[in-house]
């Protein structure tokens, strides 16, 4: 029985999440070592989403990162791997939508229907896309990072190892990195009602970073030391085989460049501050996407060059562009006592522009050919 | 906004926005992790032969290393028919996309090269 529903919630469900998205069925799938212990398997999903449910309903003030304690609990969770980190991300949205208690910023006494949905809800939203950074994103590029980088070493426990150090180096940077991004990209909780951000949520993500990292390396460690029991107890392969495999429809580039730019505007949108901004932030984002989906990966020789560099080195490339950026722009912009957001949004807009060229999309949705 | 940090701040910021940008195609490169007895290949210790990557347009799941992983965990591999040397087969019935059929893979086992990943009906 435990084994019938390890492999529906591990095969089954990723297999009918891939009618949506292929990456949502590699997510989905990321965590799948635990199918060596299929009541572990069978248990661990519907536990994360508990948790999930319970964090959102119970945490303290507006966002997640009113709690030092709730951040650090999911990142131990997206160290476990990306499905246990994005069921327990669904059951806090969940919980924090319809079972929080929420009072105070956003929920102002007889605010109409349509501001607490374009306020107060798309705000939350916001909040979800920036935990999904921790609990989504990161576990799976570090899998990624780490399954691409381990092949040089031998097949074995070394190279097990190594590849949990590097991908315990990677998630942790990242979910440092998480945490300085996300004290900006949170403030529409605030900034949609024109409110003050509050500087205790803030101020756990700007200055408890090294928390969340140390919790992120210990739960890589845990994964590792998982992964390593793992392969002393495989599972016999299904008798007989059968593999089921889905490739969700490919929608006209102009759906997948508007939805990207819309979601790219909402994350932004703390920076943005007003809505005519954020209508230019939009547009700039639909040019941007254009050029990623159309004009580049018509550049076939360009194409070709340009899929040779690994995938880290042209993320690593963006990010130093942004690093000049905020030297050249955004320091001096605070050294004068600004206190607009314009001069960071500057200084970001152009490393997206390099990423368009730098990521051609050739092949949405996960069957990429970028090495 | 802290001088100190802003830096950083920008890095940060840009990293999860170009993130969920290519997060497709870190996707693509992560395979299954699942201990499965018998499994002597990891699909990450493959490259593709140029025609088979040259098929990418035509057949989009050859990108998927989930994909070339489980069809190698399935089933044992035979000695490839068509008698290249040190190569081996899988043809693992299946579905792709509802479709009864037959997923086919031809790896050279010594150089660790994909000749050949297709779906038959």
């Amino acid at each position: 029985m435990w084994s019938v529903a390890a492999l529906a919630l591990w095969r089954r469900l990723p297999e009918l999440a891939a009618r949506l998205s292929g990456t949502l069925r590699v997510v989905l799938r990321d965590g799948d070592y635990l199918l060596s212990w299929p009541v572990v398997a069978a248990l661990a999903p519907p536990l994360a989403l508990l948790l999930g449910l319970l964090l959102g309903a119970v945490h303290p003030g507006p966002v997640f990162s009113s709690s030092l304690a709730v951040v650090l609990v999911l990142a131990a969770v997206a160290g476990t791997g990306a499905a246990l980190g994005c069921l327990a991300l669904v059951g806090y949205a969940v919980g924090d939508l319809a079972l929080h208690r929420h009072a105070g910023v956003g929920h102002p006494y007889g605010a109409s229907v349509v501001d607490t949905l374009l306020r107060t809800d798309a705000a939350a939203l916001d909040t979800y896309l920036v935990l999904a950074g921790l609990v989504v994103v990161a576990p799976l590029v570090a899998t990624a990072v780490r399954q691409r980088g381990q092949r040089l070493v031998r097949p074995g426990t070394t190279r097990l190892a190594i590849g949990f150090v590097l991908a315990a180096v990677v998630q942790a940077l990242l979910a440092y990195l998480w945490g300085q991004a996300a004290a900006y990209l949170i403030r529409p909780v605030w900034s949609f009602w024109n409110a003050a951000p509050d500087a205790g949520p803030i101020g756990i993500l700007q200055h408890d970073g090294g928390w969340i990292a140390l919790v992120t390396v210990l739960a890589v460690a845990g994964r590792g030391a998982l992964t390593l029991l793992a392969q002393r107890h495989p599972a016999s392969p299904a008798s007989p085989p059968h593999l089921r495999f889905r490739m969700p429809r490919r929608w006209p580039w102009p759906v997948p460049v508007a939805l990207r730019a819309a979601v790219f505007t909402l994350l932004l949108s703390g920076l943005t501050g007003t809505a005519p901004g954020a209508a230019v932030v939009f547009a700039l984002l639909v040019g941007l996407g254009a050029l990623r989906y159309r004009v580049v990966p018509a550049l076939e020789s360009y194409v070709r060059v340009v899929d040779r560099v690994p995938l880290v080195l042209r993320v690593l490339a963006c990010c130093l562009v942004a690093y000049l950026l905020a030297v050249v722009v955004v320091r001096p912009a605070v050294s004068r006592g600004t206190t607009s957001f314009l001069p960071v949004l500057v200084a970001v807009l152009p490393p997206l522009l390099l990423a368009a060229f730098l990521f051609p999309a050739r092949f949405p949705d996960g069957a990429g050919g970028a090495r | 906004m802290s001088g100190v940090n802003v830096g950083l701040a920008v890095v940060a910021i840009v990293l999860a926005v170009v993130l969920w940008e290519v997060f497709a195609a870190f996707a693509a490169q992560v395979a299954t992790e699942a201990a499965v007895a018998g499994a002597a290949l990891d699909a990450f210790e493959l490259e593709f032969s140029e025609p088979a990557a040259s098929h990418a347009a035509t057949r989009p799941f050859v990108a998927s290393r989930l994909l070339i992983q489980e069809i190698m965990d399935a089933a044992e591999p035979v000695t490839d028919p068509q008698g290249a040397v040190n190569t081996v087969r899988w043809d693992v019935p299946g579905t792709f996309n509802g479709n009864a059929g037959t997923w086919e893979l031809a790896v050279n086992t010594s150089q660790k090269i994909i000749y050949h990943v297709d779906f038959v009906r």
